[in-house]
């Protein structure tokens, strides 16, 4: 990028606000995804709505292309540079601007830190549900770009199912209201739904408004173990057919078990091959009667043991077991690769028993967890990147996966979104007229491809094999 | 790619890069960084971090002006460690790089003079420090101080120095310690404990080590207490000083292993920390290695080692509402997190509230109140007000570098409550009225 650019920028919104240093661009180089990786040629600090709608004419003039970034934990690659871009960092936009309790419903800036929000809003007996892993640092922003979901997709939805509405800054520097705080809204297309998910491809957001639920009076936890994934997942299908809809309902497999125990030494058995963590929540009389009634469910499944917290100390300790799996199987190998393949929940126990047998033919190290009342698995790979013969393994494995994901009538990504990984995925994904109708609306904001260039897909040959995916 | 490596992790005590690789950068760390809490700048976050000291051991990147002040102004707190999925030992990453720019200032002739006087002479021999608080005693109690903060005189002349002077405590006149303390005989237990009194505590809370002493000997502990111990080494090893740091931590193995103790108890997180480590520090000494792991088997922290080996349960009620600060060396570093709060709650009349971002550094961060003052105070503040918040009457944290800084936050943010170790609080209660020991 010329020096006068990089000027302009810093006319824009002031020399201190431009960083341009290697050692910066080397630390804006990544985001939470392994092994893809770019460099920007700035990062730029922006102050307030006009000075984004600056950056965005001059990108449109200069033809540089900028990517969003809040606190850089996406796993999709969704903001790591691309070749000619500048980082635009959000994450210094972290204002928790109204919290109406009349209308239960949140405005916040984009870089606000979702468990914050989730803190300040439980100060009012108020609930944001959405709780994606990383929630003690992704932000608001992020969210909405991926549509972020978590824990509680099952009961509450994700991300999508809480906004309100939204103020952006579109490519060609314009800025955009839509959406606001009536329940009912049909007034012209939904563009704030658009956005939900456009992985800062569509414009970069300023402002959210988010709807805020009740909290929940009670809730009560169970942890149950089985011999078979298979008993786990009939007690899964059992539970929701009695019309029980937990707020939590996780699998982990042996493997993540095993690893489990290993790390953290909490007295799990290291013979059994499924675990599920429910959590009900609610009224308290309806708590007690769902909990009673699954744990019937469960033992029908021949759970080998049913521990139901009594308060929640022992809750918390319930929980510790999933909590913990990612960090055990992350600690394994230096590599650790976690995908979120999703089908209908009713196949999941399917694709959880073909994805073991296919990271067995790979010859991979594997331990499968994650939200089974969402159909949603995490298969983690623990491996080396310096191991390139495992890594071309690795990524047999997960084409095979993706493949029978597909047939099971699943998706590509539930919650981790398209960026740069999973794009070679996304043609085969999606019918060709719908994948023409997301490009149409691309060029049609974004006539000259400036936001976050090149993710999600790519929109002329020109742009192909320009990608410093490593 | 392999003729660029560097040598940046010969000569430091770190199993490979391994701990580099470990890193997913899954952002983890960021919300519990006090530094990227403070910027917002990934350039001050662990994972940045650790992503620059990657570059440099690599060698896609020399040592810079940038990488130098991301690591400098790191406060080495190891929250990111106890937050890390994947158990990146942060602590032993930043501390090779500390040696490696440590190596690059020197080369270049550009150690701090400050750093140059705390290290290489004061830290050195404890007399040295003794001397230094010594003067610093004639100059608190001969009235000189007082004439000196009237007139602003050194307000003027160094800001720094001004604000350096006032961060320290009134020092009282120090009492040395009996080489030996038998174990109370009521409840004595053949138990013989060698207690380091280290160089800031011996000099600032002298008090503190004497309290130490007393309480293990009331609980029948036989307390070995020697003489003429310097500093454990720690203040060099977290500043880049491997050699010093070397040096006296063999020293210290000597003086305990040869009294042939079965514990050695420490009062004072940040060493204590330390010395766990002796035997990873001294893995590759051959004389030093066996001895250095069978000393660090032996270390416990006071609080760890009375819930653990066991404490009569004092009787005097103290009717205070009380809160507690975690050292990062203790909480992080040595991941001990309850026994100080099973120690408090087993304290009769106590009112234990728990401190919000109990765990969140101080700011005091070994000499980092000094190198880097605002960001400090600006840590400080926080603390403060969190403490203020609880409405405590004493606050108890078991490292000195935490009771000096909170000691100075009370004084400069208006909070009333005592700074206390926990040890001294245990001590007034199995204290009567009288002063008199009862149990």
């Amino acid at each position: 990028m010329e020096k006068a650019i990089i000027n302009k920028l810093r006319e824009i919104v002031g020399s201190e606000n431009v960083l341009d240093s290697f050692e910066d661009k080397l630390l804006y180089s990544y985001d939470g995804t392994p092994m893809v990786s770019g460099m920007p040629e700035a990062i730029v600090l922006p102050g307030d709505v006009e000075q984004i709608s600056r950056i965005l004419k001059l990108a449109n003039q200069e033809d540089f292309s900028v990517v969003p970034r809040g606190s850089g934990t996406g796993l999709s690659g969704g903001s790591v540079p691309v070749p000619n871009s500048i980082i635009l960092l959000m994450n210094r936009w972290d204002k928790i601007i109204e919290i109406d309790t009349d209308n239960l419903m949140a405005w916040v800036e984009p870089g606000v830190v979702t468990a914050k929000l989730q803190a300040a809003v439980e100060k009012h007996n108020l609930f944001y549900p959405p709780d994606p892993g990383s929630q003690n640092i992704c932000t608001i922003g992020g969210n909405v770009a991926e549509n972020a979901g978590g824990l509680r997709g099952l009961k509450y939805g994700v991300t999508k199912n809480y906004v309100m509405g939204i103020e952006m800054v579109l490519p060609d520097g314009q800025v955009v209201r839509n959406g606001g705080k009536n329940v009912k809204d049909v007034a012209g297309y939904n563009l704030r739904d658009l956005v939900v998910g456009s992985e800062g491809t569509l414009g970069i957001f300023t402002k959210v408004l988010l709807r805020l639920i009740p909290k929940p009076q009670t809730s009560k936890t169970l942890l149950a173990y089985f011999q078979s994934m298979g008993n786990a997942a009939e007690s899964v299908s059992e539970i929701i057919a009695n019309r029980i809809i937990p707020c939590t309902m996780e699998f982990m497999d042996g493997t993540t078990i095993k690893c489990v125990e290993d790390y953290a030494k909490i007295g799990l058995p290291t013979d059994i091959q499924a675990l599920l963590l429910l959590e009900v929540d609610g009224h308290p009389a309806v708590v007690e009667e769902e909990a009673a009634i699954m744990e019937r469910i469960l033992r029908k499944n021949k759970a080998t043991a049913i521990n139901v917290a009594q308060n929640e100390e022992e809750a918390l300790q319930l929980k510790t077991a999933r909590r913990t799996a990612f960090s055990a199987l992350a600690r394994i190998k230096p590599t650790t690769i976690l995908e979120d393949a999703t089908v209908p929940r009713a196949n999941l126990v399917t694709l959880i028993e073909r994805t073991a047998a296919i990271a067995e033919k790979y010859n991979l190290r594997m331990g499968n967890f994650g939200h089974a009342g969402d159909g949603n698995m995490h298969p983690t790979v623990l491996t080396d990147e310096r191991d390139h013969e495992e890594i071309k393994r690795v990524e047999k494995f997960f084409n095979e996966v993706y493949e029978e994901t597909i047939k099971l009538g699943g998706t590509i990504t539930g919650e981790h979104g398209i960026g740069l990984a999973k794009k070679k995925f996304l043609a085969d994904f999606i019918e060709i007229p719908a994948l023409e109708m997301m490009k149409n609306i691309k060029k049609t904001l974004d006539p000259n491809n400036i936001l976050n260039r090149g993710k999600m897909f790519s929109l002329s040959p020109k742009c192909e094999g320009k990608l410093s995916v490593q | 790619m392999d003729n660029k490596k560097s040598n940046f992790f010969e000569n430091v005590p770190l199993p490979d890069n391994e701990q580099l690789l470990n890193c997913m950068r899954c952002g983890m760390c960021l919300p519990v960084c006090p530094t990227y809490e403070l910027t917002k700048l990934e350039k001050h976050s662990p994972r940045g971090r650790i992503r620059l000291i990657k570059a440099v051991a690599e060698g896609d990147l020399e040592i810079t002006e940038n990488f130098i002040e991301s690591i400098e102004f790191c406060l080495n707190c190891q929250a990111c460690v106890t937050a890390c999925p994947a158990g990146v030992e942060y602590g032993q990453l930043v501390e090779a790089a500390h040696y490696n720019i440590e190596e690059y200032l020197a080369r270049s002739g550009r150690v701090p003079l400050l750093k140059k006087i705390l290290l290489g002479w004061v830290f050195q021999r404890q007399w040295r420090l003794r001397f230094l608080s010594f003067m610093m005693y004639l100059y608190q109690h001969s009235g000189l101080e007082t004439l000196v903060q009237a007139t602003g005189i050194l307000k003027i002349l160094s800001p720094q120095m001004h604000d350096m002077s006032s961060m320290l405590p009134e020092l009282k006149w120090r009492k040395s310690y009996p080489i030996l303390k038998s174990g109370s005989t009521t409840h004595h237990r053949h138990i013989k404990v060698g207690v380091p009194t280290g160089c800031v505590q011996d000099v600032f809370f002298n008090q503190v080590n004497h309290d130490t002493i007393d309480v293990l000997a009331i609980n029948g502990y036989d307390v070995f207490t020697p003489k003429n111990q310097q500093c454990c080494g720690s203040v060099h090893g977290h500043n880049g000083d491997l050699e010093a740091a070397k040096k006296l931590s063999r020293s210290m193995i000597d003086t305990f292993l040869d009294a042939e103790v079965d514990y050695i108890v420490i009062n004072s997180a940040g060493c204590g920390s330390f010395m766990k480590d002796y035997g990873h520090f001294l893995s590759d000494d051959p004389l030093y290695a066996e001895k250095a792991a069978r000393f660090s088997g032996k270390v416990l922290d006071i609080s760890e080692f009375l819930v653990q080996v066991g404490f009569i349960p004092p009787q005097k009620p103290l009717n205070c509402r009380v809160t507690y600060h975690e050292p990062c060396h203790l909480v992080h570093g040595q991941k001990v997190k309850y026994p100080p709060r099973q120690l408090l709650k087993a304290l009769p009349g106590i009112e234990f509230i728990e401190l919000a971002e109990s765990d969140w550094c101080c700011g005091s961060a070994g000499i980092y109140n000094i190198t880097h003052y605002d960001a400090s105070m600006e840590l400080l503040e926080r603390k403060m007000n969190n403490i203020i918040s609880t409405g405590a009457e004493y606050v108890v944290t078991g490292n000195p570098g935490c009771l000096l800084q909170l000691l100075y936050g009370a004084k400069r943010f208006g909070c009333t409550a005592k700074i206390i170790h926990p040890v001294s609080l245990l001590k007034m209660s199995y204290q009567n009225g009288n002063g008199q020991i009862h149990s």
